[in-house]
C-alpha cells in the first residue's frame, strides 16, 4: 500500500512549494486491498533541523493543525485536504519538511516540500543568500540573459509612466517582482526574493558575499565566490553604487520613513500611496548614489530588487492591517472618477504593460519580456495580469487569485 | 505669494497626464498648520540666508512630494542647490531629496527642465561632491554634453572637472559614450591605479579588448581585484574563452585560492553542465578542493557549487 500525492494540482516536483496560504493536497491509495470503510491515515510533518513546518486542514478555510486524520478509499478515489506553511516557521532549504502519511505507525508515503517565503535579506542563511545571488547571476548570464528584459521594462519615458505614473505604481512593481521571482525559481525553485529593510541597519546585506561593498569611488566589490562579480547590464560591467548618506549596514537614514510611519499613512490607498516618495524614493537616494539613485538605471543594481521587495512588503502589510485586498472596496485602490479615466495601466481593470504586449500609445512602443511567467504552484495571475489581480495576492477574496508568494512577517 | 494652504496631494494621473488635485486627511492637517519660517523661506517669503540649514531640511522633509505641487517652494529648493554660498552639506542633502522626488516622475515632469538646468550648472560648482554627483546624475541619463565634458577632461587635465577615475567610471554607464580611445590611453599610462581599473571597466564593453583582458587575467603580478575585473570582462566579451581559461586556472596549483575560487565560480554559474559532466580531470580536482580546503573557505564552497552543476 502506498500513497500517490498531487500538490497544488500537480504531480510535478516544481509544484512542491507552499506559502502561508492553503494549497490543495490530493491523495489516493495505490496497491491496496479493498476495504469498505477505507483506510484511516494520519498526516503529520517530518522536519529537518531548522526546517519549515506545515499544517493541515480538511477544508480550505478550516482549522489547521499539525496532524490530520483522513479516511482514504481503497478504490483509488482521491481525497483532497489542504496544507500550508506554519506561520513563523518557513523553510531554509528545499524539501526540509515532509508531508508524512501513516496508517498507525506504518509510513505509507512521504512528500518533501518547501515552505518558500520571502524573507528579510539580513537574516538569510548563507545557503539562502548564495542560492539567491547565483540565480540572479544566472538569470542575467553576463548581461545576455533573460534579466535584460527586466532592465528594459524599468526605464525612462512611457515605460516610466506605466511603472510610476499613478496609483498603479504598487501593482505594477508587484507584477514585476513576481515575474522576476518566477524566472529565478525556474533556475532554482528554492529561491524567494529577499527584502531589504531600508529603515533598519542591515549588516549582513552589504557584504562581499551578498550585495557587495562599495568603495569610495562607487565601484562595488564582490567576493571571489559571489557570482555577482560577473554582473553586467547593457554591456556595462559591474555595479556602480557610492555611499552618500549613512551606511545602511550600520545606520538607518533619518530621511527614510520607518515602517510604522509608513503604515500610519492612513487606511485609504490614496493616502498610503504617497509612500512612492517616502520611503520608496528616499530609499533609492538617501544611502547611495550610482545606478540605484536614478530611475533609468536603478534596475541595473541587484539591490534594487531587494529594495522593491520591501516596498511591496510594506504595501502587503498595509493591506493586511486595513483589510485592503478587494478591488471592489473603494479604499483598497485609488481609482479615477470612471473605470477608464486614469492613464492606461493604472485603472483597476487595465492590463499591465509589458505583459499585455500592447505597444500603442499611451503604452510604450515595445513590450520587453513577453507574457508573465507561469507558476507550477498557482494559476494566477495568468499571462497578462490586470491591475486588480495584484491586490488579492493571498487569495483572501478569491482563493484562485493567490499569486504564490508570502512574506515572513505577514 | 503662496500660502500655507499648499497641500500634500496624491497626484492622480489623468489620461492627458495632468495631475488631479485630491485632498487627503494629511492635507487637512497641513492646511491648519502654521507654516514654519523655513517653509516660508523655501517659498521666497523670507530670505533663505536667514533660515537655518537643519530647519530648511526639516521643511523639505515635511513637504515631501507635495513640494512638486508648489512651484514657489520647488524654485526655493533649486535656489538652495544653486547657491554657492549656502552650506555644502545642506546643498548635498537637498540634492538627495530632489533626486528622490524624481521617483514620482509624472508629478516631477513640470520641474524636470529646471532640475536639469541646475544639475548642468552644478558641474562647475566649487564643491567637489556636488560636482561629482551632478555629473553622475547626468551621466546616468546618457547626457551627451556631460559625456563630452568628461572625455574632454580626460584628454586635457586642465579641463578636468573630476578626477580621471571618476570620469571614467561615469563614462562606463554608456558603452556608446565614445570613451574607448581615451580609456586605452589611460590603461597604458595610468595616472594612478584606480584610474587604470576604471579604464579597464570602460573597456570591458569593447569587443576589441579581449586579448587585453586575457593578458591581465593571466598575469599573476596583477592585483586580485584587477584580475577579477578582467575575468568578468572576458566572461562577457568571450564567454567560451573565459570558460577555457577558468578551467586551466582552476587546476593551476600556483594560483591563489582567491583566483581558483573565482574560476570555479565562473564554471559553476556559466559553464555548460554537459561539458563539465564529462570533464573527469576537473572533477577530480574539485574533489580535492572539497577534501583539502578549510571548511569555511570560499574555495571549498565554490567547489561544492561547481559539483552541483554537473551532478
Amino acid at each position: 500500500m502506498r500513497i500517490d500525492f498531487t500538490l497544488n494540482n500537480s504531480a510535478e516536483r516544481a509544484a512542491r512549494y507552499l506559502t502561508w496560504m492553503p494549497s490543495p493536497l490530493r491523495m489516493r491509495l495505490l496497491d491496496t486491498l479493498p476495504a469498505p470503510s477505507g483506510v484511516t491515515v494520519t498526516l503529520s510533518e517530518s522536519r529537518q533541523a531548522n526546517g519549515g513546518s506545515i499544517r493541515y486542514s480538511l477544508t480550505e478555510n478550516g482549522r489547521f493543525a499539525s496532524t490530520l486524520k483522513v479516511v482514504l478509499p481503497t478504490n483509488g478515489t482521491s481525497v483532497t485536504v489542504y496544507v500550508r506553511g506554519n506561520y513563523g516557521k518557513p523553510s531554509q532549504t528545499d524539501g526540509d519538511v515532509s508531508i508524512v502519511v501513516k496508517e498507525g505507525n506504518k509510513v505509507l508515503g512521504t512528500l518533501p516540500v518547501m515552505v518558500r517565503i520571502r524573507k528579510n535579506a539580513n537574516v538569510l542563511t548563507a545557503g539562502e543568500r548564495d542560492r539567491f545571488v547565483a540565480a540572479m547571476a544566472q538569470l542575467n548570464n553576463r548581461g545576455t540573459g533573460r534579466f535584460a528584459d527586466f532592465r528594459l521594462m524599468h526605464v525612462a519615458g512611457r515605460a516610466d509612466d506605466q511603472a510610476h505614473g499613478g496609483p498603479g505604481f504598487l501593482p505594477w512593481h508587484r507584477a514585476y517582482l513576481l515575474d522576476l521571482e518566477r524566472e529565478l525559481q525556474a533556475i532554482d525553485p528554492s529561491v524567494a526574493l529577499p527584502y531589504w529593510r531600508f529603515d533598519r541597519p542591515s549588516p549582513n546585506v552589504f557584504t562581499p558575499e551578498f550585495m557587495g561593498l562599495a568603495d569610495a569611488l562607487g565601484t562595488v566589490a564582490f567576493g571571489p565566490s559571489n557570482p555577482l562579480q560577473f554582473w553586467a547590464t547593457d554591456g556595462v560591467q559591474g555595479v556602480a553604487r557610492r555611499l552618500i548618506g549613512p551606511n545602511p549596514a550600520t545606520t538607518a537614514s533619518s530621511f527614510v520613513s520607518k515602517e510604522a510611519a509608513t503604515l500610519a499613512l492612513g487606511s485609504v490607498y490614496r493616502n498610503f500611496r504617497v509612500m512612492q516618495g517616502d520611503p520608496h524614493g528616499n530609499a533609492h537616494v538617501q544611502y547611495f548614489g550610482g545606478s540605484i539613485s536614478s530611475i533609468p538605471t536603478a534596475a541595473k543594481d541587484p539591490l534594487f530588487f531587494l529594495l522593491h521587495c520591501n516596498v511591496d512588503r510594506l504595501w502587503a502589510k498595509w493591506q493586511a492591517k486595513n483589510n485592503r485586498f478587494d478591488g471592489a472596496v473603494a479604499a483598497a485602490y485609488d481609482s479615477g472618477p470612471t473605470p477608464t479615466s486614469l492613464l492606461a495601466g493604472h485603472n483597476l481593470g487595465d492590463s499591465l504593460w509589458p505583459w499585455n504586449g500592447i505597444v500603442t500609445s499611451p503604452r510604450p512602443s515595445t513590450a520587453p519580456g513577453g507574457p508573465m511567467a507561469l507558476s507550477p504552484c498557482v494559476a494566477a495571475p495568468g499571462v497578462s495580469p490586470l491591475v486588480m489581480h495584484m491586490l488579492d495576492y493571498k487569495g483572501l477574496v478569491s482563493s484562485g487569485a493567490k499569486l504564490g508568494f508570502d512574506y515572513d512577517d505577514i | 505669494m503662496p500660502t500655507s494652504k499648499t497641500s500634500r496631494k496624491a497626484g492622480v494621473v489623468r489620461k492627458n497626464g495632468s495631475a488631479k488635485k485630491t485632498t487627503t486627511a494629511a492635507t487637512k492637517r497641513t492646511v491648519t498648520k502654521k507654516p514654519s519660517a523655513a517653509a516660508d523661506a523655501l517659498r521666497g517669503g523670507t530670505s533663505l540666508a536667514k533660515a537655518k540649514p537643519e530647519a530648511l531640511i526639516q521643511a523639505l522633509l515635511q513637504l515631501g512630494n507635495a513640494v512638486l505641487d508648489d512651484r514657489d517652494a520647488f524654485n526655493g529648493v533649486m535656489r538652495i542647490l544653486g547657491d554657492t554660498a549656502a552650506d555644502h552639506d545642506l546643498r548635498n542633502k537637498v540634492l538627495s531629496s530632489v533626486q528622490g522626488l524624481t521617483f514620482d516622475p509624472v508629478r516631477f515632469a513640470p520641474h524636470r527642465p529646471a532640475y536639469m538646468k541646475t544639475l548642468r550648472a552644478l558641474r562647475t560648482d566649487a564643491n567637489s561632491e556636488l560636482r561629482q554627483r551632478a555629473f553622475g546624475l547626468l551621466a546616468r541619463e546618457n547626457d551627451p554634453d556631460t559625456q563630452a565634458m568628461l572625455i574632454s577632461g580626460l584628454e586635457d587635465a586642465g579641463k578636468a572637472m573630476l578626477p580621471p577615475e571618476k570620469a571614467l567610471q561615469l563614462l562606463s554607464y554608456d558603452p556608446h559614450a565614445g570613451a574607448y580611445a581615451v580609456a586605452h590611453k589611460i590603461e597604458q599610462a595610468p595616472p594612478n591605479p584606480l584610474a587604470r581599473r576604471e579604464a579597464l571597466r570602460v573597456l570591458a564593453a569593447d569587443a576589441g579588448s579581449v586579448k587585453l583582458f586575457e593578458q591581465v587575467l593571466g598575469d599573476k603580478s596583477e592585483s586580485t581585484e584587477v584580475r577579477q575585473l578582467a575575468a568578468s570582462a572576458l566572461n562577457h566579451l568571450a564567454p567560451k574563452r573565459m570558460q577555457d581559461t577558468a578551467r586551466g586556472m582552476a587546476m593551476d596549483p600556483t594560483e591563489s585560492d582567491e583566483i581558483k575560487t573565482l574560476c570555479l565560480t565562473a564554471l559553476a554559474n556559466f559553464g555548460d553542465p554537459e561539458v563539465l559532466a564529462q570533464d573527469t580531470e576537473l572533477q577530480a580536482q574539485v574533489e580535492r578542493y572539497q577534501g583539502d580546503a578549510d571548511d569555511a573557505s570560499s574555495l571549498k564552497l565554490a567547489a561544492a557549487n561547481l559539483k552541483q552543476r554537473y551532478t
